[in-house]
């Protein structure tokens, strides 16, 4: 198995960092590290997919540094954003089976799901 | 369908076409003194935020919920025009035609008759977009097209009260209906994306509870139908009750800031 299959996350990251220290140096190990607020030596366990989780808030600081979108990074590491959890939780039934409802639909049919204006009585 | 998307409300209809969509929008303007010359409304003052009655229904009047629709902030003695734009994504040399109604307090706009559902041949009650692009006011009694413009629902001053003696509405009430699509395909026949039609030539880029009461006269014209009233699918009809919700109470229902209120001669009702 690949590294990326096991360790989606860290081999994403690693990749997306390395192809911006080609051209820039202030993207290497030490410096983003440094710069999200945390050891270069936890930031490397983390691009190995070694036993090294990251909160919240040091991938969205991650996600700004690599120019990523935050949900997607927070999704490879199997989290949802902690605002996505407070729009769930005020109605868990109706999201949860929106969801469920939505899972095979293509992305098109995903982005055309559209609220209609209630007409009522008049 | 009608859906609201930002600042506009878009009735569509992608069974017909994928272009078979008209956006609508609510532009506020300064009412102009009474006895300035008459001009055309310019839009610099910007399009009114647009909000579902479901989302705060809980602060809404009941009568509100139960007409449904969709709510906007205006200060008593602010004006407003209704702009239209047909889908011209990517060049569309041939947008989708609607026929447009536009009532307040259920009075008709462009004829002051009581709001029907029908399109009336002879006095035409509605405009077409294209090539129609703005519905600028409301018919006044003297037939001049006249600004509208906001006044409190229940102060004697509204067009629906002048005129059926009662306050039961206000608000502005908005149908949308979409060209057949026979009628359509003929008219669009031989046009192809990238190239120029028929129907968009001198398409220009333009770009507590309310009534709408008559301002001063405005230089601006409903075209006339250039399809005739056959040519419209009434079973696509689609409506909406925009309700007119005083600005001041904006922020009480919708925890926004409104809109800060336009500096004009002809602010009243406060």
């Amino acid at each position: 198995m690949r590294n990326t299959d096991k360790n989606p996350f860290g081999a994403y990251i690693r990749e997306k960092r390395e192809s911006f220290r080609k051209t820039d140096r202030s993207f290497s190990l030490r410096q983003v590290a440094q710069r999200i607020g945390v050891e270069p030596s936890y930031l490397s366990k983390v691009e190995r997919g070694e036993n090294a989780p990251l909160s919240e808030e040091k991938i969205l600081l991650l996600a700004l540094e690599l120019d990523e979108d935050q949900d997607v990074l927070l999704a490879l590491c199997g989290k949802i954003g902690k605002d996505v959890q407070e729009v769930i939780r005020k109605r868990p039934l109706l999201f949860a089976q929106l969801i469920r409802d939505l899972k095979n639909l293509p992305d098109h049919a995903v982005l055309r799901i559209i609220r209609e204006v209630r007409d009522g009585k008049w | 369908m009608l859906e609201l998307s930002g600042q506009e409300l878009r009735f569509y209809h992608p069974d017909l076409e994928p272009w078979a969509l008209l956006r609508v929008f609510l532009v506020r303007t300064v009412q102009r003194p009474e006895n300035s010359p008459a001009r055309l409304l310019t839009s610099e003052n910007g399009r009114l935020p647009i909000r579902h009655v479901d989302d705060f229904a809980e602060k809404l009047p009941e009568s509100w919920r139960e007409r449904g629709g969709v709510f906007v902030p205006l200060y008593p003695g602010e004006s407003l025009w209704i702009g239209l734009m047909p889908d011209s994504d990517g060049g569309n040399p041939c947008p989708y035609p609607f026929a447009v109604k536009a009532g307040t307090g259920k009075v008709n706009m462009l004829t002051l008759a009581l709001w029907t559902e029908t399109l009336q041949e002879g006095d035409q009650d509605y405009a077409v977009c294209p090539p129609q692009h703005w519905i600028p006011g409301l018919l006044g009694q003297d037939r001049t097209l006249r600004q509208m413009v906001a006044t409190p629902l229940h102060s004697g001053r509204t067009a629906e009260e002048a005129l059926l003696g009662a306050a039961r509405h206000g608000g502005i009430q908005l149908a949308a209906f979409p060209m057949k699509h026979s009628v359509y395909r003929s008219l669009c026949q031989g046009t192809s994306p990238g190239g120029r039609g028929r129907i968009s030539e001198g398409l220009a880029a333009f770009g507590p509870d309310l009534g709408m009461e008559w301002g001063p006269p405005v230089q601006a014209d409903i075209l006339p139908d250039p399809h005739g009233p056959s040519s419209w699918d009434m079973e696509r009809m689609n409506r909406v009750f925009i309700h007119l919700a005083d600005a001041r109470t904006w922020k009480g229902i919708t925890g926004e800031d409104p809109p800060g209120p336009l500096a004009g001669p002809g602010r009243k009702g406060e």
